[in-house]
């Protein structure tokens, strides 16, 4: 952590000087983040490539006068929302990507209403996410995490954790499951 | 609520959340399973197991091959006694092999010298290393045994059983002499590493 903490320091203030090297420093440090989040999203590696391209300059555009703090994930909510953006306008018809699947368990989990009123923005369901992931166990909220924010794929999470699939698969499962019944608790149909 | 809303909502989470996770998954990256630890800790246990029991049981080490502290404290004791008393041979009882040690050493004889045959070793035992020179003398009698102890004694010297095949060897033979222990026979070689430049 402090390792990361005195890196982004540094890179931050070569942003601030306006040297290039800040974007090698940020590819250095961050590139293969970025790439994976950019991929889970995509499933093509071009497409990949040039979301993190544009999050170089997105973060060269912004910063400064941005300081953002902590710049790991100022880095990977650009590359996020640049890989999002793509997938929506070009991919989405494809639906290809783990980034897929995980969109289409959510969305199987936040059944939409049919009436308008009763809808939640997003940024309400952002905030019943947040609450939701306050209460969950930390093992839980990082598996949470890294599947619906990272688009990480089942096998690639069981993999790195030491969990059979199944195990992660039905874990996820449940949390949807409760994160539905937060919902309608506070009677909040989506 | 579409898809893209629900990604938006989903992607506007708590820095803090997206940051465990990170985190997580690098702490993840230097993570050795469990099994993999067990196999290395056994592997690291039947190594040093393996090399106590070489330790213990006293088979040859290489420090010794040319002369160790045993030896050169041989050296140095006769060096410090005259040469004409028996007391420097009792020094030498310190280079003579052990019972685990391996006896026989084979030789090439490279040159056939007045009081000395120099020799090359062509394996290595516990005392000489493969490739190094010996020079290697013999007594029939006891002012030969003290003359000749007391050139060795200035270097490092360990014994062997007289045979008659050193005696008679000739430039390019290759023969097997078997290191004694001091006093079972009355003839015996005095063999030396014979060190560069002497």
């Amino acid at each position: 952590m402090q390792d990361n903490q005195s890196t982004d320091k540094k890179i931050i203030e070569l942003f601030f000087a306006r040297s290039e090297q800040a974007v090698t420093e940020l590819a250095d440090q961050y590139g293969t983040g970025c790439r994976r989040i950019a991929n889970n999203i995509l499933n093509n590696e071009s497409d990949a490539e040039e979301s993190v391209n544009d999050t170089y300059l997105a973060a060269w555009n912004t910063i400064p006068p941005q300081k953002p703090d902590p710049l790991r994930s100022y880095i990977y909510r650009i590359v996020r929302n640049i890989a999002t953006a793509r997938y929506h306008k070009n991919t989405a018809p494809k639906r290809n990507s783990s980034y897929d699947v995980a969109l289409d368990e959510l969305e199987a989990c936040l059944a939409s209403s049919d009436t308008p009123e009763n809808q939640l923005s997003a940024k309400q369901l952002t905030e019943q996410i947040n609450r939701f992931l306050a209460q969950l166990e930390k093992e839980n909220r990082i598996l949470f995490v890294r599947r619906y924010w990272y688009g990480d794929s089942v096998s690639k999470i069981a993999q790195e954790t030491g969990m059979r699939s199944n195990t992660v698969s039905v874990r996820l499962a449940r949390m949807r499951s409760e994160l539905k019944r937060n919902l309608e608790k506070e009677e909040m149909q989506i | 609520m579409t898809r893209e809303e629900i990604s938006q909502a989903i992607g506007e989470i708590k820095t803090e959340y997206i940051e465990e996770a990170a985190d997580e998954e690098k702490s993840r990256k230097r993570y050795i399973p469990r099994s993999i630890k067990l196999i290395l800790s056994a592997a690291a246990c039947a190594v040093i197991a393996v090399a106590l029991m070489f330790k213990m049981n006293g088979l040859p080490v290489i420090e010794n091959t040319e002369g160790g502290m045993e030896s050169e404290a041989c050296g140095q004791a006769a060096n410090s006694m005259p040469p004409e008393t028996n007391e420097k041979d009792d020094q030498c009882d310190t280079a003579v092999p052990q019972e685990n040690q391996t006896q026989m050493l084979r030789v090439k004889i490279k040159e056939c010298r007045e009081n000395e045959i120099v020799a090359e070793v062509l394996e290595e035992n516990g005392y000489f290393a493969q490739g190094s020179t010996v020079g290697i003398m013999l007594w029939q009698s006891e002012s030969d045994k003290t003359q000749n102890s007391g050139q060795a004694a200035a270097r490092e010297c360990v014994y062997a059983q007289y045979s008659e095949m050193i005696e008679n060897a000739s430039e390019g033979d290759e023969i097997e002499i078997r290191l004694s222990e001091k006093g079972k026979d009355e003839k015996m070689f005095i063999i030396m590493p014979k060190k560069a430049g002497s």
